[in-house]
């Protein structure tokens, strides 16, 4: 599991470091857990520590708190201001106006971590133009935002 | 709280289990269980959004928690309970006794099982959104007496638990509990009781 992990943070131009043994997984999702949890943990656990993401048909979906701690790291990321972090987090794209710092890659087609100017991760997308060489066009199309929190809960009311 | 083990034996949907882990900065352990699997995603969520690290969850009833093999120094009994007119404008019509004391009934069980889990000078908060005396006093009055627990003062408004009630007077200590009126939020009881040193 510490592979796709690995290989996911890697997309982003950084390198992460897990103890596998610290990894633990129940059906396709995984879980960090610390060596406190370990000694409490038993095989039918719902959920554990460190949500870390879940694998899907040999595709790996990363949580929020895996994507904060790639943030932490020298990951492609881009700094967006106020308007445009709420317009993020609610499902939309991001204009070259709205980016307010960006460092790692800046290339077409990387991917790279959005994050507020308080430095949180609000989630990833790919960059559409080469950051450099545009000045006004749509540059990050989003792949994922923290408002899935609320579009999760509301699915489920749906589906319950 | 820091590097304490906490059961929170009825988790879901996680609102108090995220305060305990912010109180416990992350550190020690929560072990968190529910019965019910559609509940345990809104637990789940809570967890993954407020980046709780230190929680293992189950979906276990708390009625097996003795299962677990783990002795806890605290223990926070949410317990499922008929709720109260605050928050129900049809809750007159929609509960009768017989409701409530099967809620009573469980609510003793599941007090039952948490005292052979918690640690000789651990502590267990109970608490319900019930104003119904008895899921809250009478309840205690008799774990005091069936379970050898004690209540211990709390540091919280509201007021004392009552210790008269249905022509019946209850251990004294109960007035230790604090019963919350609807007013300014919605009602709740609650109790912090310890195990009595033999």
């Amino acid at each position: 599991m510490k592979t796709a992990i690995t290989d996911f943070a890697r997309r982003f131009g950084a390198r992460i470091d897990l103890v596998e043994r610290l990894i633990v997984s129940r059906k396709n999702r995984h879980y960090l857990v610390n060596s406190v949890l370990t000694q409490l943990l038993r095989k039918d656990f719902y959920y554990a520590g460190i949500y870390l993401g879940k694998t899907k048909d040999a595709k790996f979906f990363p949580s929020f708190g895996l994507l904060s701690m790639i943030s932490k790291t020298n990951a492609n990321r881009i700094v967006v201001d106020a308007k445009t972090a709420w317009l993020f987090v609610c499902g939309r794209d991001i204009f070259k106006t709205g980016v307010v710092q960006a460092s790692g890659s800046r290339k077409k087609d990387a991917q790279v971590l959005v994050l507020n100017e308080n430095d949180e991760c609000l989630g990833f997308g790919k960059i559409l133009h080469n950051l450099d060489k545009t000045k006004t066009q749509v540059v990050i199309k989003n792949i994922l935002d923290i408002g899935d929190f609320l579009r999760r809960e509301r699915h489920a009311r749906t589906d319950g | 709280m820091q590097n304490k083990t906490v059961l929170d034996a009825c988790a879901a949907p996680g609102g108090k289990t995220v305060q305990l882990a912010d109180l416990m900065q992350n550190s020690g352990a929560i072990v968190a269980l529910d019965i019910d699997k559609r509940r345990l995603t809104a637990l789940t969520n809570h967890l993954e959004r407020c980046r709780v690290a230190n929680t293992i969850v189950y979906l276990m009833d708390a009625r097996k928690a003795t299962g677990l093999n783990i002795k806890f120094s605290r223990i926070l009994l949410d317990v499922p309970c008929s709720g109260n007119f605050a928050t129900d404008k049809q809750w007159f019509s929609r509960r009768t006794l017989e409701d409530v004391e099967r809620n009573a009934q469980l609510q003793r069980e599941i007090l039952s099982e948490t005292v052979n889990i918690v640690k000789d000078d651990g502590e267990i908060v109970y608490s319900t959104c019930s104003l119904e005396p008895e899921e809250d006093e009478l309840n205690i009055d008799w774990a005091i007496k069936n379970l050898h627990l004690q209540t211990e003062p709390i540091e919280c408004y509201g007021e004392k638990g009552l210790t008269n009630i249905f022509g019946k007077t209850l251990d004294p200590s109960v007035e230790n509990c604090r019963r919350i009126w609807p007013s300014q939020t919605q009602g709740f009881f609650v109790a912090k009781l310890k195990k009595r040193k033999p």
